[in-house]
């Protein structure tokens, strides 16, 4: 506009003084343009009514437009807050045409973004189910707590670990790769036939199962690999996840796959095959390739903590080093006035050494050992000790007891400076320390009237038969305290063990069973024997031969013998002499033979020292028949004398 | 790179699956396992200058009843028609299936394989009917899967007449 009003002014500048006549420029003009001033007299006019200029731009409009989408897209941003104002107007004023239009895509988009939600809520659903009652999910309960994010979403950060392996970018209608994106360190499968082989199964699936057009396989599971799918127009996106597929891979995909039609919607609708055009669309598909390794993050945290809290730990250490010593140095002096048999004479610090000397009771407290007790280095601490004998009670008794080493089975105790023992104890112990503990420094007297001596069974053995004194052919045994005695002994040693033996120091019983009572025994025997003894007579009263006589004298040693042993039991013997005579003869004759034949036995009895008031010579007159009987099998004759013997209580 | 989807079509048995086979792996064997929907398979070749990959679909049928879905021809930038030769009746099978491709993709190229060639003795399609075919200007290839006959020679035919569109 500026350029065309200046040029007239500045052609006028030119020739000022010359005027042309009006005339003769019309004829030139005529000349020049001829006929066509009529034709730019209309189109003039043309340009000058609206109408007619609006008609005219009416029929190129459309091709116009067509054109310059095809050269840029400048049409775009300049119509578009234009369109923008009119889609505005249009609603405020009558919204129904609109929404009539717009009414067949909405129903199915709002299906399919409710079934989306509802699908991404499932998955996290369960993922919360499974976690929300382990330990973890506790944990993860606080830390929503403390973020104040949705417990849902804290186990969404936390559970999924996982790795998107591989990314296939496939054309939809032909199911080619266009691009394929592999995470570092997978093997790669061949991309081509995978994709094919996707868009076959997708394709499979959707006319087998689904009814409607446009829902999509979007997850196929295999094991631990999920193949997660994500639909656009005209490529879609299929993910290899080992793992959880993430929530966030979902929005992922879907933010890739926008930008993919962004970039190539005419390369995607012109496809023939040729890849080439997208392979700069691998730098779309990195960005998804997401990769979750928790525990390995989390590792790292404690160990910073720790060796920060080392760090901090140790100049604390160092920075007040010299008053814990310090601390440290009267807590220990302390402990050690506090302990019994341990007297401080002085204690002093110097050059970052301590020094300690005074008393020391033997038996108190090493004092070394309280050092590192008390939180100090042995190295710096040097201890000067004498040695003194404390007097506490404590002292005194611990001492007692480390020179005696009573046996547990033994109580000392002190009290008002007497010292008493309780208990048992081995006869040896006592003996050996009583003259120790009546002299202990620190004590008035040593009682052990109450502690009950204990002897081995040896020992009671050897008391044993020094007291018993026993015969040779005695044996004694002590187990356990328990004496046993076997063997024979006379009467008189019996009943000397029956009233001692208990009393001996340390018996507790006496088992005499197995003892046999050798006085007893003689005793029984000779009874015995005399019963069985005969003494055979010639005719008259005359004994039958030697033989007689000698047994005759036995009879006479056995009765004196049993006049000794009797009295030993309380028992008087009496022994009947008893005639016997053959067959032959009248039985008066036979009568008084026996009776004299009994009494001829009994004076040589009695000559050969037997006291005749234990004999006895019974009438025979009518025990005779009775007595053939018994025993005429086995005497051929009956010339002889026998013997009787019984044994009276004393009265 | 340029890829190409290329479906296999034919009724049951024809070979088709014994084709791709032999054409990838150069091998034959007598029993397959019968597909399960569909089998992608891929081979690289250069033509006329030209490195491109086919990938082959070979779409399984259980019986010549079974209607091919249409989500498995889109896209695809060829096929491959099979007949078996002792079968007269595939031949109608693949007249059918190629009117359906073209109902879905349009007019494509494609290569007929006459298929089991080794079988000459059973042989049963009749030369005039293929040569009608021929007059119908349908690229024909006489092929065996067993012996490899025919089967690179179609294949390479089908890549060359796809770069030509
Ligand atoms: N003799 C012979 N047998 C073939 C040939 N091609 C396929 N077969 C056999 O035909 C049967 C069906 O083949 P297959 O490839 O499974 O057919 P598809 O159903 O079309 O995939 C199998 O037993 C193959 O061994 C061929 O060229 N010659
Ligand atoms: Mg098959």
């Amino acid at each position: 506009m500026n350029n065309i009003s200046g040029r007239p002014s500045d052609h006028s500048g030119l020739k000022p003084g010359r005027p042309p006549s009006k005339e003769a420029y019309k004829t030139l003009r005529e000349l020049i343009v001829g006929s066509d001033i009529a034709d730019i007299k209309r189109i003039h006019a043309r340009m000058k009514d609206p109408e007619r200029r609006a008609e005219d731009i009416s029929q190129v409009l459309p091709e116009a437009v067509i054109l310059q989408t095809r050269q840029d897209n400048r049409m775009v941003p300049a119509l578009r807050s234009t369109v923008e104002q009119i889609i505005q107007l249009s609603v405020k004023r009558d919204p129904k045409p609109l929404v009539d239009a717009l009414f067949p895509i909405i129903g199915p988009a709002i299906r399919k973004s409710v079934a989306e939600a509802f699908r991404q809520m499932m998955q996290s659903l369960n993922t919360t189910l499974e976690y929300s009652t382990s330990l973890k999910g506790l944990k993860w309960r606080l830390q929503a707590l403390r973020t104040g994010k949705p417990f849902a979403e804290v186990v969404l950060l936390n559970t999924f670990l996982y790795r998107v392996e591989q990314i296939f970018l496939i054309h939809r209608e032909t199911g080619l790769l266009l691009n394929h994106a592999v995470a570092e360190g997978i093997a790669v499968q061949d991309g081509d036939m995978v994709s094919g082989m996707l868009t076959a199964i997708n394709d499979f699936v959707r006319d087998s199962f689904t009814p409607r057009k446009t829902d999509a396989l979007t997850i196929v599971r295999v094991g631990e690999t999920t193949v997660v799918v994500e639909e656009g127009p005209h490529a879609y996106l299929a993910g290899v996840v080992r793992g959880n597929p993430p929530v966030r891979l979902r929005l992922c995909f879907q933010e890739v796959l926008e930008g993919i039609h962004l970039e190539f919607g005419r390369e995607l609708i012109q496809f023939d095959g040729d890849t080439a055009p997208f392979e700069t669309a691998a730098t779309h598909l990195a960005p998804c390739l997401l990769t979750q390794l928790k525990p390995r993050t989390r590792k790292t945290s404690p160990l910073m903590w720790i060796i920060l809290l080392g760090i901090l730990g140790f100049s604390i250490f160092w920075a007040t080093g010299w008053i814990r010593d310090q601390m440290r140095w009267s807590a220990y002096l302390d402990r050690l006035r506090s302990e019994p048999g341990i007297v401080i004479t002085s204690a002093e610090k110097r050059a970052g050494k301590f020094r300690v000397s005074g008393l020391r009771d033997p038996l108190s407290t090493d004092p070394d050992t309280l050092i590192s007790e008390a939180g100090l280095d042995k190295d710096r601490v040097t201890g000067h000790w004498e040695r003194f004998y404390a007097m506490q009670p404590s002292f005194i008794l611990g001492r007692a007891k480390h020179l005696t080493r009573p046996p547990s089975s033994m109580t000392l105790t002190l009290k008002n400076d007497i010292l008493v023992a309780r208990g048992t104890a081995p006869i040896t112990w006592i003996t050996r320390n009583r003259p120790i503990l009546s002299t202990l420094p620190g004590i008035s007297s040593y009682d052990d009237t109450q502690l009950v001596p204990l002897y081995t069974d040896a020992m009671i053995l050897e008391k044993a038969r020094l007291q018993l004194q026993p015969p040779a052919s005695v044996t004694l045994d002590v187990k356990n305290g328990n004496l046993t005695v076997a063997g024979r002994a006379p009467h008189q040693w019996i009943l000397n063990l029956k009233s001692t033996g208990a009393r001996i120091a340390g018996v507790n019983t006496v088992q005499s069973e197995q003892l046999i009572d050798m006085d007893k025994q003689e005793m029984d025997e000779i009874g015995q024997v005399l019963k069985q003894t005969a003494i055979g007579f010639s005719q008259g009263i005359t004994l039958a031969g030697p033989d007689d006589t000698a047994t005759l004298n036995k009879v006479a040693d056995l009765i004196r013998r049993l006049q000794i042993l009797a009295p030993l039991f309380k028992l008087t013997p009496q022994i009947k002499i008893m005639g016997h005579t053959d067959m032959a003869g009248s039985d008066d004759i036979n009568h008084r033979l026996r009776q004299a034949r009994a009494k001829k036995v009994r004076s040589i009895l009695v000559e050969k020292g037997v006291s005749p008031s234990i004999l006895r010579v019974p009438d025979m007159k009518n025990q005779e028949a009775d007595y053939m009987k018994k025993v005429k099998t086995i005497l051929l004759t009956g010339r002889r004398v026998t013997f009787e013997v019984n044994l009276l209580q004393k009265r | 790179m340029i890829n190409k989807k290329v479906c296999m079509l034919g009724e049951f048995a024809v070979g088709k699956t014994s084709l791709v086979v032999q054409y990838v792996a150069r091998m034959f064997s007598e029993k397959y396992h019968t597909t399960l929907g569909v089998r992608v398979d891929k081979k690289k070749i250069n033509v006329a200058d030209q490195d491109m990959q086919l990938i082959l679909w070979d779409i399984h049928g259980k019986d010549r009843f079974t209607t091919i879905h249409e989500t498995y021809l889109r896209g695809m930038s060829g096929y491959l028609l099979v007949v078996d030769g002792t079968r007269p009746e595939t031949l109608e099978t693949a007249r059918s299936l190629k009117a359906q491709a073209e109902k879905t993709v349009g007019p494509v190229p494609f290569i007929l394989m006459l298929n089991k060639i080794d079988l000459a003795v059973s042989w049963a399609i009749p030369d005039e009917e293929i040569s009608s075919l021929k007059k119908k200007s349908w690229p024909i290839i006489r092929t065996s899967a067993k012996t490899g006959e025919g089967v690179e020679e179609a294949f390479t035919a089908l890549a060359i007449q796809m770069i030509k569109k």
